[in-house]
């Protein structure tokens, strides 16, 4: 493997900047993440404000369209912000995608330019009177509340969401990345304003440039110090960890009644392991082994043997501590499933499996593993996440940890699985058949 | 005489191929890249549109239960030993997948190894696909889980605006057939039916094998070798479809659990016919159209996107194919109809004003770059590979292909393609 890892500059209090070297790409990549805690939906909403209206416009480029012109003009160079949840974590990220200057039809530094813009939008913003423009708050607040309002539009999606909503209620887990519309409304030009700076004061901040760098590493690191140069950091930045509960309350089955055609079951159970535990690649086993992939127990028996359902799959989020099934399946059915999803799980904890599909869960994760070199993305992210579990380790020392897991771990591991909520979003359009249209 | 290959390079960007003729009559394309996955692509010029075909010696066209070609790519994954292909290629660690499209179903796979256990799962993928097995008891119990599989798109809002707006833009040609058929159509799908498409369609000479990774067209010949065995062509006539110019109805709505109106606007383009080269020219004219019309940078996106009537959902692409072709407009609006007309004044705006160089010069520039970009992961370049293949053209080519294309190719584009009576408006309202 040509991989050469990491390359971690401290370039301010609690800025790191971060280059993997890669020429696999035709494109160089770079990725800001600003990573504060998530709070309560007041803070999340404004994050989820704030990325759209510093997308708006910047001192340099005060339009829109100003902005994705001169992107245009720069081979097509994309800068993106946006703001996701990791554990109890807020980030804000922006990143930028450019086409490597060797490609350029002429002498555009498509590279220098472009990491102009990404500056200018994130650290120039449009401010006035130490304001953002009313009129992009306002805009992008009614895009806010949209963003939120159309979770609903992905079934599978929002059963999750209510799953988790459920099962963390209480903790700050089950806060809204997006914030409630009731929050949106309290954010205006000069509290985003405020906030804005905030973050830059207050919040740890990492960036990754991948890509053929080598010889621009320095230039990059300058430019990207200077960029934070004057901005006041505090010592102390904010505290981004997540409470971990390790064992469930059981709470027990809800459901919540649709007009749509199929129910979606979403099962949450508390894994009593986290991505910080040493016997996490044993949960990530167990979980290749029981439900997360095509040769799975939970697909091979729900779905290709009883033919109950087109999905049915386990995923573990490994910072909070959770995992979740989730399957669509005919409202009639729901019992069956739920009665299967379960017995699989007590066949994987009293060992009932054989050596080739301990084998096969092993593979199908060291084949994600190995993949991650393939997208400047997943390297980014890889070792972001790395960095908020605080030990960086390379895709090949994971890989190592895996292959050493065998029965015995993977049995430990289902057996710390705790049943915490059942969530069943019911369809009812078969009562209702008027509705649903044509 | 063993198989040989040919190498095909594009030197400006750093981009080759090896082309294997080989001799089971398989064409045979390897696109090397020093990533750590590799992918490879087995797929058949087969897909939901083909629902009615002719083979030789047939008197009359046969035409088959809608989603049939869906219905096959699930079942070929059976295998007369009773284990499925999923299982097998559990074992070499390959991540497995197949879909089913309008024109082509393909089977799939991505692997971290470019050594034995590659070598394996391609055997794998070579052999399940090339022997058949259905029985009358494996085809019922697929039938529960595709049902599954249509409910889910039923509550899916973007492809039922989607799938609404094909159905009404489409009078006669299959395009407006939904790739999964219906609980219906599937209910009439038996064994022996899908014998009949798969020896129709799944020859070899109809098939195209494409791989993409760190793998020498060497190893990928030993394995074709052993798995593949000489398939005589088999000549298919499909039907042509008469389509005309108009759309079944201009405004159609449908009611289900969102937030906030979807929307789908089609220009249908009834200007068919062109192949290869000429295609995928049409193609990218009509790219750079719908850019400078509609794209990020474009007045209308600012316009709109400032009066808080779209949001950056709203997009606009083009689908060019040699039977159909549409431009597709879409997002969310809590008006769509007046999208529609504002999407319409723009064409006429632009047909009357003209449209402007700088922007014909930046939209071509970008389409250049993304012509380029679309080869930094395998997957893409595998898919993108056999897409311009089966529309007779050559990857390799688009940069080129796209430095041709003149501001008055994209002027003479715009007067063909807008017609008024060819729009339709699909819209999904909350219910």
């Amino acid at each position: 493997m040509q991989q050469t890892g990491l390359e971690r500059i401290n370039i301010g209090s609690q800025i790191y900047i971060n280059f993997v070297e890669s020429d696999k790409f035709k494109q160089n990549y770079i990725v800001v993440n600003i990573a504060g805690r998530l709070e309560d939906g007041l803070k999340a909403a404004k994050t989820s404000v704030l990325d759209k209206v510093l997308r708006r416009g910047s001192r340099n480029y005060p339009t829109m369209a100003e902005i994705n012109k001169r992107l245009g003009y720069l081979y097509a160079s994309s800068v993106n912000l946006w703001s996701f949840k990791y554990g109890e974590a807020q980030i804000l990220a922006a990143n930028a995608q450019m086409l490597d200057n060797k490609y350029a039809l002429d002498e555009t530094n498509i590279l220098d330019e472009t990491i102009g813009v990404l500056a200018d939008i994130l650290m120039n913003p449009l401010i006035k009177d130490d304001s953002f423009d009313e009129n992009y708050v306002e805009t992008e607040k009614t895009n806010a509340v949209n963003e939120i309002l159309s979770q609903i539009n992905d079934k599978s999606w929002y059963a999750y969401k209510k799953c988790v909503e459920h099962m963390c209620r209480g903790e700050r887990f089950a806060i809204d990345i997006k914030g409630e519309v009731e929050d949106v409304a309290k954010i205006n030009g000069k509290n985003l304003y405020e906030y804005y700076r905030y973050i830059l004061e207050n919040c740890a901040i990492e960036i990754f440039c991948i890509g053929r760098l080598s010889n621009k590493k320095d230039y990059i690191t300058d430019k990207f110090r200077d960029l934070f140069k004057n901005i006041k950091r505090a010592e102390k930045t904010e505290d981004y960890s997540t409470d971990v509960i390790l064992k469930a309350v059981n709470k027990g089955e809800i459901t919540e009644e649709m007009e749509v055609n199929q129910g979606k079951l979403v099962i949450g159970f508390r894994t009593g392991i986290t991505n910080k535990d040493e016997d996490f690649a044993s949960l990530v086993v167990f979980n290749s082994l029981y439900g997360s992939g095509i040769t799975s127990k939970l697909f091979e028996n729900v779905r290709e043997k009883l033919s109950l359902c087109y999905y049915c799959n386990s995923g573990i989020d490994g910072v909070k501590g959770i995992m979740t099934v989730s399957c669509g399946v005919e409202v009639e059915n729901k019992q069956k499933a739920l009665d299967e999803i379960f017995k699989q799980l007590e066949d994987v904890k009293s060992g009932n499996f054989t050596a080739q599909e301990i084998e096969n869960a092993k593979l199908g994760v060291i084949n994600g593993y190995k993949k991650v070199y393939d997208n400047f993305g997943s390297i980014a992210y890889w070792y972001f996440n790395r960095l908020l579990q605080g030990e960086i380790k390379t895709p090949e020392q994971v890989i190592e940890e895996i292959e050493k897991i065998g029965r015995g771990e993977i049995i430990n591991a289902a057996n710390k699985l705790t049943l915490d909520t059942v969530y069943f979003l019911k369809g009812t359009i078969l009562n209702n058949p008027e509705s649903g249209g044509e | 005489m063993p198989s040989v290959y040919k190498t095909i390079e594009n030197k400006k960007i750093e981009e080759k191929y090896y082309y294997i003729n080989h001799e089971s009559g398989l064409d045979i394309y390897v696109v090397p890249k020093n990533h750590t996955s590799s992918y490879a692509l087995f797929a058949t010029k087969y897909g939901s549109i083909d629902n009615t075909f002719k083979l030789a010696g047939d008197k009359d066209f046969t035409k088959v239960p809608d989603g049939i070609s869906h219905f096959l790519e699930h079942k070929l994954f059976d295998n007369e030993d009773g284990a499925d292909a999923f299982k097998k290629y559990a074992e070499t660690g390959a991540n497995a997948n197949a879909y089913a499209s309008f024109d082509k179903t393909c089977y799939l796979f991505s692997i971290s190894d470019n050594g034995e256990n590659f070598d394996k799962a391609l055997g794998i993928l070579l052999d399940f696909v090339t022997h058949p097995y259905f029985t009358e008891e494996s085809v019922k119990k697929e039938q529960g889980i595709i049902a599954q599989e249509i409910r889910m798109y039923e509550d899916n809002p973007g492809w039922q605006v989607y799938f609404q707006m094909l159905a009404n833009m489409y009078k006669n040609h299959s395009i407006r057939l939904d790739i999964c058929g219906t609980d219906e159509s599937i209910s009439e799908i038996t064994a022996e039916i899908l014998y009949k498409c798969y020896a129709a369609f799944y020859n070899l000479s109809n098939m195209a094998l494409c791989i993409s990774g760190n793998i020498t067209p060497e190893q990928v010949i030993e394995t074709a070798d052993k798995i593949l065995k000489k398939s005589e062509p088999v000549i298919i006539e499909r039907f042509k479809y008469n389509e005309p110019e108009g759309v079944v109805k201009s405004v159609t709505e449908k009611k289900l659990k969102v937030s906030r109106p979807l929307f789908n606007i089609g220009l249908k383009d009834c200007e068919t016919g062109l192949y290869g080269r000429d295609l995928v020219k049409k193609s990218r004219e009509t790219g750079i159209l719908t850019e400078m019309l509609f794209g990020r940078g474009s007045d209308f996106y600012t316009r709109l996107y400032n009066s808080g009537k779209i949001n950056n959902n709203f997009g606009a692409g083009n689908i060019t194919e040699p039977e159909y072709g549409y431009i597709d407009h879409s997002g969310e609006a809590d008006n769509p109809t007046e999208i529609l007309e504002e999407i319409i004044k723009e064409y006429e705006d632009k047909i009357t004003n003209g449209l402007n160089r700088d922007d014909f010069e930046l939209c071509k520039r970008q389409y250049y770059a993304w012509s380029i970009t679309a080869f930094d992961n395998t997957s893409s370049i595998a898919n993108a590979f056999i897409g311009n293949l089966f529309l007779g053209a050559d990857i390799l080519d688009i940069p080129e292909i796209i430095a041709e294309i003149s501001f008055e190719d994209v002027e003479n584009r715009l007067k063909k393609i807008f017609r008024r009576e060819n729009f339709i408006l699909s819209v999904v309202n909350p219910i």
